[in-house]
């Protein structure tokens, strides 16, 4: 209740301008209740002697002719005095009349005052004593002390009620209504402050129009952020779509590979099992994500120093069948400014087995199943770059059919894919599988092995190779034919460092035997020239 | 010496002032006036004391109301004038204590009176002095 009452500002002010006025009005009234009560005793005192002095000379004569009558007359005056209690009038040998009782105690309120001879003032005839009534004396200065301060008192608190209900009229009722014209503002609304004319000139008006001014803004203000902010919510849905419903995986990883946030298609990406373990595994994903975990770190680290998206194909662990993914590492920072990694992740298992695909069909004979001829100068070259690190040893055997081109006349060409399919696989059987098998042209094939005991390796080989195509080879209708090669061997590093120069060193062994007695091998040499024929 | 040198003294002030100007305050030639001072004379005719010294009441006698002699004989005196002296009795009228000097109204009279009477005073000028009377003080 009383706090409710002082929240009233007009409540407020009239208690304390109260306060005040009990205070000012507690120290002028004793300090007007000291003076006036002086004053009335001052005043009294003065009283008392114009009493007397209006009675001197009467009480002069009385004395002078010891009339008690006379003298009665002047005491009995005087004691109706409320200021005197007692009175003595006396010759020098006699009382002549004397009123009210004179006590020693009251001796310092004792006043004389000599009565002098009517006709010589030099003679002192008898006295008169008084005893003041101080009791009186200050009862009755009390009293108008008192009458006083209640007075000013009654002043004060008649200002002070005016001084309230001119500050509530001219001030408190207009900013209280203000006050509650504003508490019913809904901000942003287009309501305003309302103030009725009087004050629309003062400050009061100028209060008003200010809150008017800044409710204006807030309004403007609240309009344009409304929008702002809707704004930013259809971004941020369209943000939501894009990261939640995007074919792309997308996650957020710290700098030591956490798995901070990921989005659906990322999980979808990574397949149940893989999620799982990288959901339940405390290290870092890079350890788990794919085999090759060595090449994506790398790019991490990339990613990391350089400001620039990196980007890189993995293979993904776990799955059922081999699955390649593309991820594109870019670095960025959170709102702590530490470093984050943001891995965007799609599935390109089916280009990439397409693209496999298609390398295995460019790479391949399509008869024979074997390399062709540039896939197998490639694969030459890099066992070749291999083998100059190792001080390993190759040899090269250029095997050309001898008598193929009267099957093909003879029998057709179904028949000459025959007999070159079956002498594919004849040399496949030959030789190690991790040697390699080209058909280098039509009737031509190049076997390239790994020596590992000087060249003995090679004529092993070639011996068995011949015998083999020697014999017999079915062709259709039951029919069979016998057929022959040449060959000619080149050995790496020995007879050169290039495919072109080693294949072309043991073309010319290969002619060098067909020359002389066919279905036979020789070794390139640039002097010597050895044959070596059944 | 001395009753010569009072001689003189009066002789010359008779002579300065005319001898009607002076009032004198007479008693009976038999009325004992030992120590009937100025004092005692004004006690007598302002109603304080009428007792001579030798125990006797004297009685004061008082000259008409508006004649120069009373006034003078007052102003003399106590150095009031009638009306104040009037303003005195009317107070001690009231108790009737004390009243004012029986009034004769002629001169001649009040000599005669205290003649006749050893118990009264008066006031009269000098130049009605009798040798049946004497002079209690002069009032200059």
């Amino acid at each position: 209740m009383w706090n409710k009452l002082t929240r009233r500002i007009s409540i407020r002010l009239a208690i304390l301008l109260t306060i005040v006025a009990v205070f000012i009005v507690a120290i002028n009234a004793s300090f007007i209740y000291s003076r006036s009560n002086q004053a009335g005793l001052i005043h009294a005192k003065h009283n008392v002697q114009q009493l007397i002095e209006a009675v001197r000379n009467t009480a002069a004569i009385s004395a002078y002719v010891e009339d008690k009558v006379l003298g009665k007359e002047v005491v009995d005056g005087l004691k109706a005095s409320d200021l005197i209690s007692a009175v003595e009038l006396r010759t020098n040998s006699e009382i002549l009349s004397s009123r009210g009782v004179f006590e020693q105690s009251r001796k310092n309120n004792w006043v004389q005052y000599s009565l002098q001879s009517p006709f010589d003032k030099n003679e002192l005839i008898g006295m008169l004593i008084v005893q003041t009534d101080q009791h009186s004396i200050k009862t009755i200065a009390d009293k108008s002390a008192m009458e006083y301060v209640i007075f000013m008192s009654l002043h004060s608190v008649i200002l002070i009620f005016a001084v309230v209900i001119l500050l509530n009229y001219q001030l408190i009722s207009t900013v209280k209504s203000i006050a509650s014209s504003l508490h019913g503002i809904i901000l942003g609304s287009s309501q305003r402050v309302h103030l009725h004319g009087r004050h629309k000139n003062d400050e009061i008006g100028m209060l008003a129009s200010d809150i008017n001014q800044l409710l204006s803004s807030v309004e403007e203000t609240l309009v344009v952020e409304r929008g702002l902010r809707e704004e930013v919510e259809s971004l941020e849905r369209r943000f939501r779509t894009i990261f939640e419903q995007g074919s792309g995986g997308i996650a957020l990883i710290d700098s030591n590979g956490f798995l901070k946030v990921n989005n659906p298609s990322f999980a979808k990406i990574l397949g149940v099992d893989l999620m799982q373990r990288i959901v339940s595994y405390k290290g870092s994903l890079v350890d788990i994500l794919t085999p090759d975990s060595d090449s994506f770190q790398n790019a991490i680290e990339l990613a990391l120093n350089k400001r620039t998206p990196v980007s890189i194909d993995i293979e993904l662990n776990e799955q059922t069948e081999i699955r390649w993914v593309h991820c594109l590492i870019s670095q960025m920072k959170n709102d702590a400014n530490e470093p984050l990694l943001e891995i965007n992740m799609h599935d390109i298992s089916e280009r990439r087995n397409r693209e496999q695909q298609f390398k295995i069909r460019s790479e391949l004979d399509p008869l024979t199943g074997l390399l062709n001829r540039r896939a197998g100068k490639e694969n030459i070259q890099s066992l070749m770059d291999g083998a100059a690190k190792a001080s390993e040893q190759y040899a090269l055997l250029m095997i050309d059919l001898d008598n193929f081109k009267p099957v093909n006349d003879t029998y057709g060409h179904d028949a000459g894919d025959k007999v070159l399919m079956s002498i594919a696989n004849m040399i496949k059987e030959t030789i190690r599988s991790d040697d390699l098998i080209i058909r280098w042209g039509g009737d031509e094939f190049v076997v390239f092995i790994k020596q590992n005991d000087q060249s003995l390796d090679a004529s092993r080989v070639a011996e068995k190779l011949l015998d083999l195509i020697q014999s017999s080879i079915k062709i259709k209708n039951g029919e069979s034919i016998n057929i022959g090669a040449s060959i000619g061997i080149a050995v790496y590093p020995e007879h050169g460092f290039d495919v072109d120069i080693l294949v072309q060193r043991a073309d010319k062994a290969m002619y060098q035997v067909k020359a002389k007695a066919k279905n036979g091998f020789g070794y390139y040499s640039s002097a010597l020239f050895s044959v070596n024929s059944d | 010496m001395k009753p010569i040198f009072n001689l003189i003294v009066l002789l010359i002030i008779g002579l300065i002032f005319p001898a009607s100007a002076e009032l004198v305050v007479i008693a009976n030639k038999d009325m004992g006036t030992e120590g009937l001072t100025r004092k005692k004379v004004i006690d007598i005719y302002m109603g304080r004391n009428s007792v001579f010294a030798n125990g006797k009441i004297a009685i004061p006698l008082d000259q008409s109301v508006d004649s120069d002699a009373r006034s003078q004989f007052y102003e003399k005196l106590v150095g009031k004038n009638m009306s104040e002296i009037n303003a005195y009795w009317a107070r001690l009228l009231f108790s009737g204590r004390a009243r004012p000097p029986r009034v004769i109204k002629r001169e001649e009279e009040i000599v005669d009176t205290i003649t006749e009477s050893s118990s009264v005073i008066g006031y009269v000028d000098s130049s009605q002095l009798t040798d049946k009377v004497k002079v209690i003080i002069r009032v200059e």
